[in-house]
């Protein structure tokens, strides 16, 4: 699945940014890139459920690999 | 792969705390009356302060500019006129800026002023961040997909980032 970031900008100045497709914390990471190009600074972050799920979904994931190669 | 997928949200407020911006646009009307201090008479005497949302001086000019007001900056406050009374822009403790009514003032017109003001700085903001997009967000390696204009004139831009991002 594809990165993409989806950048709200609001009349008074607010700037919402979404993204989706980055694997642990590339997201927060690349909000510093997203600074950079506004010339702005992040005052808040919220994850979505999805991203708690996919830290459980991505553990899972190593285990059964850590198993699969096991049996290798 | 979707398994590993992370999603965040995040607010970005440009040139000013988007709490402290929160709090102005709430609070503004009873400042006002808060921040009023004794009227008078002297031309020098501060006879009214207002917060702003303003925190970066090129873009509080390009402000004042828009609404065809004339004005000077000395050693980082600026100065402008509103109807022949002396309008003065400094810096509080947060950097950003509050404008002080010299002389005599009418609260009225101080608070429209004031509202108008935060306005255009904000539609300012929104239209330097877009340019910044426009011109910065490739060599970032985001690739434009979508621009919409949402009704509450909000700009909705959406990007491909790049693989090796």
């Amino acid at each position: 699945m594809g990165k993409t970031v989806k950048i709200r900008l609001f009349p008074d100045g607010r700037i919402q940014a979404d993204m989706d497709g980055f694997v642990g914390p590339a997201c927060t990471d690349y909000a510093k890139t997203l600074e950079k190009i506004l010339e702005a600074k992040t005052v808040k972050v919220d994850y979505k459920p999805e991203y708690y799920k996919s830290e459980d979904n991505a553990l899972e994931d190593t285990q059964s690999q850590q198993v699969s190669d096991k049996d290798r | 792969m979707s398994s590993t997928t992370s999603m965040v949200s995040i607010n970005i407020a440009p040139l000013v705390e988007a709490m402290h911006r929160a709090k102005i646009a709430d609070n503004i009307s009873t400042q006002i009356h808060s921040h009023t201090r004794t009227l008078a008479s002297e031309s020098d005497r501060v006879a009214l302060t207002l917060p702003t949302v303003a925190n970066n001086e090129q873009l509080l000019c390009e402000t004042l500019k828009n609404r065809c007001l004339e004005y000077t900056v000395d050693k980082g406050i600026v100065n402008t006129k509103l109807n022949s009374h002396h309008v003065r822009f400094s810096k509080d403790e947060n950097g950003t800026y509050q404008m002080e009514f010299l002389g005599d003032a009418n609260q009225d017109q101080a608070l429209q002023f004031a509202r108008d003001l935060n306005e255009l700085y904000g539609r300012l903001v929104q239209q330097k961040s877009y340019e910044n997009l426009l011109e910065r967000a490739k060599e970032k390696g985001l690739n434009l997909q979508t621009e919409t204009t949402q009704d509450d004139n909000s700009m909705v831009l959406t990007f491909n980032v790049e693989e090796n991002i």
